[in-house]
């Protein structure tokens, strides 16, 4: 995996918020292209800050990430929301799910409303993705009649519908009981090996760590490699 | 699925789970839109009914009164019965060779007193331009030629009783319908014609008896009261026909017959200038000229319309604020969705795409209902002049 080229790479990189005593610093760390990488760490230790800055979410104060070859720092606006719209996919800790669209409405809504995504083969895939998350018979419903459970799958759906280069998942398996919890993940990592995605995770079920190869430790930031 | 008919999917959800807020807003802007469309058209089909014969007649007989109320009951068959001037008053008008004089009876109704009886002459016709679409004129009494709008019922129209309350009024009198006129645009559509005699018979001046009913002495509250050979039938003829046409006579002085008025065009200026100078100290007529007496009501009614059309102006400004702190509100909500959309990464253009076609949807539907709204309200609401 080290001889990989790396997707993501983190140099040097402080963040802070205003008006807090927060401070992330982050002297170096790589994701490789493909990879399955899990960020862990006790609550506030900023897992969820880093994945909002490696998906550009957060604007870089100091220091470097690379995404693809891309510097986001040098990226303007727009060029990094096509770069998130894209490239990226995420499930939230929160789902995120827009309460009066359906299923089907809110799995394709970054597709519907992205600027470059072409519609048709993400269409096409909807129903095999929500049939493989054992949701297909709910996809007109509305999300808001649906389980907590239901709509993780849904947010995962929605994830993965574009098939992205890199998934960003905050706790997706949070209050989820280990069954649903492996389906989750299992969901996650083949659809990711099936399209040589790189998989970024925030997580601390040891559970769930051990389904990945790289598991970086944000507190100590010492990187560790599983076999 | 296109990616606007997407959009236009997404939009749709939106306001169908608002269903509450999103009719709200249909509702206000339809109402602000139409109740001006609504009022402006009332009052200027108004002024358009006043306008079709403002200034024909040029000049017009009646007694001292009301001068506006006269020129409305005369003209337009609107408002209550005025005094009426008596049928000698309009003989010595009409024998002025340089005025042509058409006496106007219009103290008269007919199905439930929505429909003005008119009394008049033939001469009528000819000066308003009004053309028999079928049947004839009336020849006889007892006929009746009716406006392009009146209904009918099995040929045969009903005129009211006068005074309900009076026992000894004139019974009613069932008018055979001779014929019908073409639609002329004017408050003629909407009137019922017969001769001055028939009139007269409405007013109980004539009557018939039937064989074996010759009549009482005249009833104290009768308007046969006042004539000296005064008597008035226990089962008055009720239809006019072939019949019974022969037992059908007058009492009293014809000289002191009602009429409400009489429309005057003088063959000349100077002819008006005379007339006008002869009547301007009259004790018990007066002159008028109907088309000053309408621009003055039209100038009201202006001026009301323009007071109501600022009222809406600021009613409907204030809709839409109210409108915009909605979608403003609406949009605050959201905020959570509309992060999410950035999250995702969706574009600016595309998430403006959303807003804007929810705004259209709902701009649509406004539309839509405020056609429905104007057209209901347009057909269903009693016109100015019916409310006077």
């Amino acid at each position: 995996m080290q001889n990989k080229t790396p997707v993501i790479s983190v140099d040097h990189l402080i963040f802070r918020y205003p008006d807090s005593n927060f401070k992330l610093d982050i002297p170096k760390f790589e994701v490789a292209s493909g990879a399955q990488c899990v960020i862990t760490g006790p609550s506030g230790c900023g897992k969820t800050t880093l994945l909002r800055l490696l998906s550009g979410i957060e604007s870089i104060q100091t220091g470097e990430i690379t995404i693809k070859n891309q510097k986001l720092s040098k990226l303007p606006h727009l060029a990094i929301r096509n770069l998130r719209n894209l490239n990226f996919g995420f499930v939230f800790q929160d789902f995120r799910l827009v309460d009066y669209l359906s299923l089907r409405d809110n799995i394709l809504l970054g597709v519907t409303l992205g600027s470059a995504i072409d519609r048709a083969p993400a269409i096409a895939r909807l129903d095999k993705l929500s049939d493989r998350v054992g949701i297909a018979h709910l996809l007109d419903r509305p999300v808001s009649k649906l389980s907590r459970g239901e709509m993780q799958r849904v947010a995962v759906c929605r994830a993965l519908i574009h098939n992205p280069a890199i998934i960003f998942a905050d706790e997706p398996t949070a209050n989820l009981d280990r069954k649903n919890s492996a389906i989750i993940w299992d969901l996650i990592n083949s659809e990711a090996r099936n399209n040589a995605a790189t998989v970024v995770a925030v997580s601390h079920d040891p559970d769930s760590i051990d389904r990945f190869e790289q598991v970086i430790e944000l507190d100590s930031l010492i990187e560790t490699v599983a076999s | 699925m296109t990616q606007s008919a997407a959009i236009l999917r997404l939009a749709w959800a939106y306001l169908a789970s608002h269903r509450k807020q999103s009719t709200a807003i249909l509702i206000a802007i339809s109402l602000a839109v139409s109740l001006p469309i609504v009022t402006s058209n009332i009052v200027d089909q108004y002024l358009q009914t006043l306008d079709t014969r403002s200034g024909n007649p040029p000049l017009m007989l009646s007694p001292q009164g009301s001068r506006f109320d006269t020129v409305l009951k005369v003209q337009y068959f609107l408002g209550e019965s005025l005094p009426p001037l008596q049928w000698k008053d309009a003989a010595n008008i009409s024998a002025n060779k340089s005025l042509r004089c058409v006496p106007v009876h219009a103290l008269h109704t007919a199905n439930d007193r929505a429909t003005p009886v008119i009394g008049t002459g033939t001469d009528y016709f000819t000066v308003r331009n009004l053309n028999l679409q079928s049947g004839q004129m009336f020849t006889h009494a007892g006929e009746c030629v009716i406006g392009a709008l009146v209904n009918i019922e099995k040929g045969v129209i009903q005129t009211d009783i006068s005074n309900p309350f009076d026992l000894s009024a004139p019974a009613s009198l069932s008018l055979t319908v001779a014929g019908r006129l073409h639609p002329s645009g004017t408050p003629d559509d909407r009137a019922i014609f017969v001769s001055l005699d028939t009139a007269w018979i409405l007013d109980g001046y004539g009557h018939g008896h039937d064989a074996a009913d010759q009549g009482t002495a005249a009833a104290n509250s009768s308007v046969l009261g006042d004539a000296t050979d005064g008597h008035q039938p226990n089962n008055a003829i009720r239809t006019i026909d072939k019949t019974n046409r022969h037992k059908i006579h007058f009492h009293g002085n014809r000289n002191l017959y009602p009429i409400s008025a009489v429309l005057i065009w003088p063959n000349t200026l100077r002819d008006q200038i005379v007339l006008e100078g002869k009547y301007i100290d009259h004790k018990s007529l007066q002159i008028l000229r109907p088309d000053v007496e309408i621009k003055s009501i039209m100038r009201y009614v202006f001026q009301m319309n323009a007071v109501l059309q600022r009222i809406f102006l600021i009613l409907g400004t204030g809709t839409s604020l109210l409108i915009a702190v909605i979608i403003f509100q609406a949009i605050n909500a959201r905020k959570c969705d509309l992060n999410t959309m950035r999250l995702l990464g969706c574009s600016h253009l595309q998430v403006l795409k959303l807003l804007g076609t929810e705004l259209f949807l709902l701009l649509v539907g406004s539309a839509l209902l405020t056609i429905v709204l104007t057209t209901t309200l347009i057909a269903t609401l009693p016109s100015l002049e019916s409310l006077i």
